[in-house]
């Protein structure tokens, strides 16, 4: 999705809208680097709660493809499912990539 | 009015923080349930939009600690949370939140939630108002009771008192008149010849005992006391008559009149106290007859006479116009006395208030115009520029 789109849905100008993207960006980075560190760690409470928080982050700045793979991850992560979600944090960090790649363009 | 944000995600935050300024809100933001406390106490907060799950305090806790404190306005409460489950929403209503939003957060939904936000707000505020006016109201008729009652009870021995003082300064004139008489016959027995020794004895007894007692300074001063005396009964006469019409103003009968005559009618009352400083100019129009209370009225007019006098501090100018208009009489008083000052405009109708030194004024005058003119449903209004002086207009329909 163009940043641009994402901000006239928002009701925000481009640079406004950049500079949240840019928070979420420096905080999502970290979050999915510590929810990596807990699945690798088997710890299912600490991804639920990384996954969460992108969740919502994602959600509310419109991000929705991020936001549902972030779902998915976050309701199986709740129920301590932990086997499928190694391909699934593989498939959010792809798109995210390419997010940040856009950004920093 | 501020909308405090609340939310542990930075980018969610400064997103939820730039939609609502775009709608003119002012915002303020914290980190978490810690930040937003500390806040809360140092700021107008009316709204909160808080996430749920925070660390340190999460939205609910804050929620539960908002409501428990005793804080000055109400703050309304939306909950940010991705929980949707009917329990959860039960849970979250019961700690004290007013309202939810489901994340993700929809632009135009926190919107509509913000403003039904606001009409909670101000309905609170329109309650305090309320509240405040009828407890000031309550206020006033008590006072208004306690003065009635102590008018009544300072009147009857101001009255006795005054009424005892008339008789005694009659009493003294004849005694005064009797006094210079004996001195008469004091003069002529001091310069007549063939008088009896003790009759001699005694007349230089009188005169010596009169230069003693200083006889003539004590007549003089007598006069002057009991006239003193008057003065200070007419005073409490005047301040009690002023306290029970801040109580009940008057028993007047309704009539109808012309205005421009009455004003006339009080100018004559007042002319003592004004012709030393004042010269008065008189703009009247012609008036159609207005049914009111006269009295009342005449006593309005004397308050805003002698104000404006009292305002000229050496020499200076009254003017007094009177004009018909749609639907209604208008009356001005200006003086080009020191004018009043923008911090007492609105405390001028207010009972007790006065500029005056202790013992110089009631601070009851305007109060009773005002009501006065309120009863006759008219409208009175000041203008006035401190240097320059006063303009009083009195509206009263017709």
């Amino acid at each position: 999705m163009e940043i641009q789109k994402l901000a006239d849905n928002l009701g925000l100008d481009l640079e406004e809208y950049t500079e949240i993207l840019e928070l979420y960006v420096e905080r999502t980075s970290s979050d999915l680097k510590e929810l990596k560190t807990a699945l690798a760690a088997g710890d299912g409470e600490k991804v639920h709660s990384r996954s969460h928080s992108i969740k919502g982050a994602s959600g509310n700045l419109g991000l929705q493809e991020l936001y549902e793979q972030a779902k998915m991850i976050d309701d199986l992560a709740r129920e301590n499912l932990m086997e499928g979600l190694e391909p699934m944090v593989r498939d959010f960090t792809k798109t995210y990539e390419k997010l940040v790649e856009k950004l920093n363009s | 009015m501020k909308i405090l944000i609340v939310d542990d995600n930075r980018a969610s935050n400064l997103l939820i923080k730039k939609v609502i300024e775009k709608w003119g809100y002012e915002t303020i933001t914290a980190q978490d349930g810690e930040e937003a406390w500390e806040l809360i106490q140092k700021n107008k907060v009316r709204i909160i939009i808080m996430d749920w799950m925070m660390p340190k305090i999460d939205g609910v806790t804050l929620c539960r600690k908002i409501r428990a404190a005793s804080l000055p306005d109400y703050i309304y409460i939306i909950l940010l949370t991705s929980k949707n489950k009917k329990e959860d929403l039960v849970y979250g209503f019961s700690s004290g939140a007013d309202d939810f939003a489901i994340k993700p957060v929809n632009p135009d939904e926190l919107m509509v939630r913000i403003k039904a936000g606001k009409r909670i707000i101000d309905l609170e505020e329109m309650a305090k108002k309320s509240h405040t006016q009828l407890m000031q109201s309550e206020k006033m008729a008590s006072i208004g009771q306690l003065a009635a009652g102590v008018a009544h009870e300072i009147n009857n021995p101001t009255g006795f008192v005054s009424s005892n003082l008339k008789t005694l300064s009659d009493y003294q004139n004849d005694i005064y008149e009797v006094i210079k008489k004996y001195k008469k016959l004091l003069a002529d027995i001091s310069v007549s010849v063939d008088i009896p020794a003790p009759v001699t004895e005694q007349v230089n007894n009188i005169i010596t005992f009169e230069q003693e007692i200083d006889l003539d300074f004590l007549l003089n001063d007598i006069t002057d006391l009991i006239k003193e005396c008057r003065e200070g009964t007419e005073r409490i006469r005047k301040i009690v008559l002023d306290l029970k019409n801040f109580a009940h103003p008057g028993y007047d009968q309704l009539k109808s009149v012309d205005i421009n005559e009455n004003i006339d009618s009080t100018l004559n009352v007042v002319w003592n106290e004004i012709k030393y400083k004042a010269t008065v100019a008189k703009e009247y129009g012609k008036l159609p007859l207005v049914k009111c209370y006269p009295q009342q009225l005449n006593q309005v007019f004397m308050n805003l006479l002698v104000n404006a006098v009292q305002a000229i501090e050496e020499n200076g100018e009254i003017v007094i116009s009177t004009a018909a208009l749609d639907g209604h009489v208008e009356i001005k008083v200006s003086d080009t006395g020191t004018g009043i000052p923008e911090e007492n405009i609105s405390k001028l109708f207010d009972p007790f208030f006065t500029t005056k030194d202790v013992g110089k004024g009631t601070g009851l005058g305007l109060n009773v115009a005002y009501n006065i003119i309120k009863k006759h449903n008219g409208n009175i209004n000041v203008e006035s520029r401190v240097g320059k002086g006063t303009t009083f207009t009195v509206q009263i329909p017709v």
